[in-house]
């Protein structure tokens, strides 16, 4: 399809141009109107004044004859007066005819010479008193025949022109037609040309920005593209882009997982080499006590005891470590939770291992989330059950678990009456390993609030904390529900 | 409940300090009077099937419940079950997993393989005898094999 080679500014511009190109030729015809228009009414004025030419010189000379025939009769020179008007008003009335282009010209401009000249030989007679050669030579009626052939000659010549004059303003009244024609068809033409290009050119524009969009929405659900628009304009561009895109992405994929594999073997051998020699240390400081503690005096027992209680602290980290770095490994399966009852039952089961507790949680009935199931109740219980060891100091705990929607998310938040904690250091409450209080305070690994930061995160939400020291904490949260943050570690 | 003559196991162990531990664990709850090593797959294998430097031994007298660990040199634990699983003369033999690996592919893999026991080793001394000692127990004086 070579429209489609077409840049999209080119076609916006073909589509102005159009109905332009359209405008010029109709200016063109329109000028053309008014120059025939003009010429018209040029032609017919000549016409009428070449009439009123024709007819004065007819009258003129027709004077002649009656004035010079009065002079011959009275012998009174006053009669004479029409000849010398006639003298005097014929020739530049000659010009005049020459001047409006009479085509028979010459021969007129000779006839109106001839009677001129016998009337002056005439009345030159006359004034030689020689009336009755006068006399006797306007009666061999040359002067009336000279005066016929002029007739004959303005009249052929007058017919001539209108002959003319008739054909040309038919001529005339044809283009004019044909230009008003030109003018109705061709703003019909333009309009249908202007209408059936925008369509087409939309049409074309919008069937591939349909593609685009459609390759947008794939490349965001991760699927396969559809097949790449011919090159050409900015469309083209766009898509070919998305196609690099969806080709970078496929290749971080390919690496991500690959990370992941070797991820996966090193977890592997820390869950395997690293266990064995700590659980020797554990047991060979055990068999050490049961077959020679008779023999350790002073200090030798306790020192024993503490390699087996790091020992087995040593264990717990690696264990913690290995559940948070399966959290960023495992595939999220989303479904829906009440976070209302994983509260509760985090709650329970974290009071069996702590018998004897006074704590009491509140609970009130908050909107559902979307998450992975498992991967959320380690969050539910991280939370809950370090609420528990920070309200330990306390008579008697409290817990309170609600929510607050806003407009754009839901806030989940857990709130104690524990120790709490400085908001100085609350952005080290959720980093691996790193914690606010000594070991001898409250025992822990630093890995359960990292376990809670990065599930959210998983998730594509947030987890902050608020706090002062002996006033308590509170920890929110946010799980999206939509299908964001599903790629894999955050 | 009767008890058999003479009760043997064979324990697949490369570690020396958790083979000595096991060792330990099973002799002291007294479970058992014959506790055959295999250092690695191959020797297992070899024992299992008679061949290499165990050709000479008895065919008929095969270990009452082989213990296996996962990570083994040489041939590694899930291809050892693989193999007693699928051999008629070793397959009614109980193998119990012992190892490290608290992984769930090696959990599902060897379930698949048709592994008796699953056990992970846990950390402090006192669960690791119990745990020993408890399915030593069951395999050697509780359960009935076929036959």
């Amino acid at each position: 399809m070579h429209e489609a080679r077409l840049r999209v500014p080119a076609k916006g511009l073909i589509l102005a141009t159009v109905p332009l190109v359209f405008h010029l030729l109709f200016l063109v015809a329109l000028f053309q109107i008014d120059r025939q228009r003009t010429k018209d009414q040029a032609a017919e004025l000549r016409l009428q004044d070449l009439t009123n030419v024709s007819n004065q010189l007819l009258t003129l000379l027709l004077d002649i004859e009656t004035g010079v025939r009065g002079y011959q009769l009275t012998g009174d020179r006053e009669f004479a007066e029409p000849f010398d008007r006639a003298m005097r008003e014929v020739p530049p009335r000659l010009e005049r005819m020459r001047d409006l282009g009479a085509g028979d010209f010459a021969q007129i401009a000779a006839s109106a010479g001839a009677i001129l000249g016998y009337h002056t030989t005439n009345i030159e007679m006359m004034n030689e008193g020689r009336q009755e050669d006068a006399v006797a030579r306007t009666a061999s009626g040359m002067g009336k025949r000279m005066m016929d052939e002029f007739r004959v000659r303005i009249d052929a010549e007058l017919a001539r022109t209108e002959n003319e004059e008739r054909a040309r303003r038919a001529a005339s009244r044809r283009a004019r037609n044909f230009l008003v024609g030109f003018i109705l068809a061709g703003a019909l033409v333009s309009v249908i040309l202007a209408f059936g290009l925008a369509r087409f050119f939309s049409r074309s524009v919008t069937r591939r920005l349909v593609t685009v969009v459609e390759n947008a929405s794939r490349l965001e659900s991760g699927r396969p593209l559809m097949p790449p628009l011919p090159p050409g304009d900015e469309i083209s561009q766009l898509d070919s882009a998305f196609h690099r895109m969806a080709r970078s992405l496929t290749d971080r994929e390919r690496r991500l997982r690959e990370a992941n594999a070797e991820l996966e073997a090193f977890s592997y051998s820390v869950s395997h080499d690293l266990r064995a020699p700590i659980r020797a240390i554990d047991g060979y400081a055990r068999m050490l006590h049961d077959d020679y503690a008779g023999r350790l005096e002073g200090d030798g027992i306790r020192f024993l005891g503490t390699i087996r209680s790091e020992a087995v602290r040593m264990g717990k980290l690696i264990d913690d470590l290995l559940a948070f770095s399966r959290i960023s490994r495992q595939s999220i399966q989303r479904e829906v939770i009440d976070l209302e009852g994983m509260v509760r039952q985090a709650f329970e089961e974290s009071m069996r291992l702590e018998p004897g507790r006074d704590a009491t949680l509140v609970t009130e009935p908050v909107p559902a989330a979307l998450g992975d199931r498992a991967m959320v109740f380690q969050l539910v219980w991280n939370l809950v059950s370090n609420a528990l060891k920070y309200s330990r100091p306390r008579e008697k705990a409290r817990i309170e678990f609600g929510a607050e929607r806003t407009e754009a998310e839901t806030v989940y938040s857990l709130r104690d009456n524990g120790v709490g904690f400085d908001m100085r250091y609350h952005d080290k409450l959720f980093g691996v390993f790193q914690r606010l209080h000594g070991n001898d305070e409250f025992e822990g690994t630093g890995v359960g609030l990292a376990i809670v930061q990065r599930v959210a995160h998983r998730h594509g939400g947030r987890v902050w904390a608020e706090g002062k020291p002996g006033e308590g904490a509170r920890f929110c949260f946010t799980l999206p529900g939509r299908n964001e943050g599903m790629n894999a570690a955050a | 409940m009767q008890q058999r003559s003479e009760v043997s196991i064979l324990l697949v162990e490369d570690n020396p300090q958790d083979l000595e531990m096991t060792m330990r664990a099973l002799r002291k709850n007294n479970v058992t009077n014959r506790i055959d090593v295999a250092k690695d797959g191959e020797e297992a294998l070899e024992y299992l099937f008679r061949k290499g430097r165990y050709e000479k031994l008895d065919s008929q007298k095969l270990p009452d419940v082989v213990f296996l660990d996962l990570k083994l040199p040489k041939v590694d634990g899930i291809e050892v079950l693989r193999q007693i699983k699928s051999d008629p003369r070793t397959r009614v033999i109980p193998v119990v997993v012992l190892t490290s690996s608290a992984e769930e592919t090696d959990r599902i893999e060897s379930y698949n393989l048709g592994v008796n026991s699953y056990v992970v080793k846990p950390i402090q001394f006192d669960s690791f005898v119990r745990a020993i000692s408890e399915v030593g127990y069951y395999w050697m004086a509780v359960n009935r094999p076929p036959g």
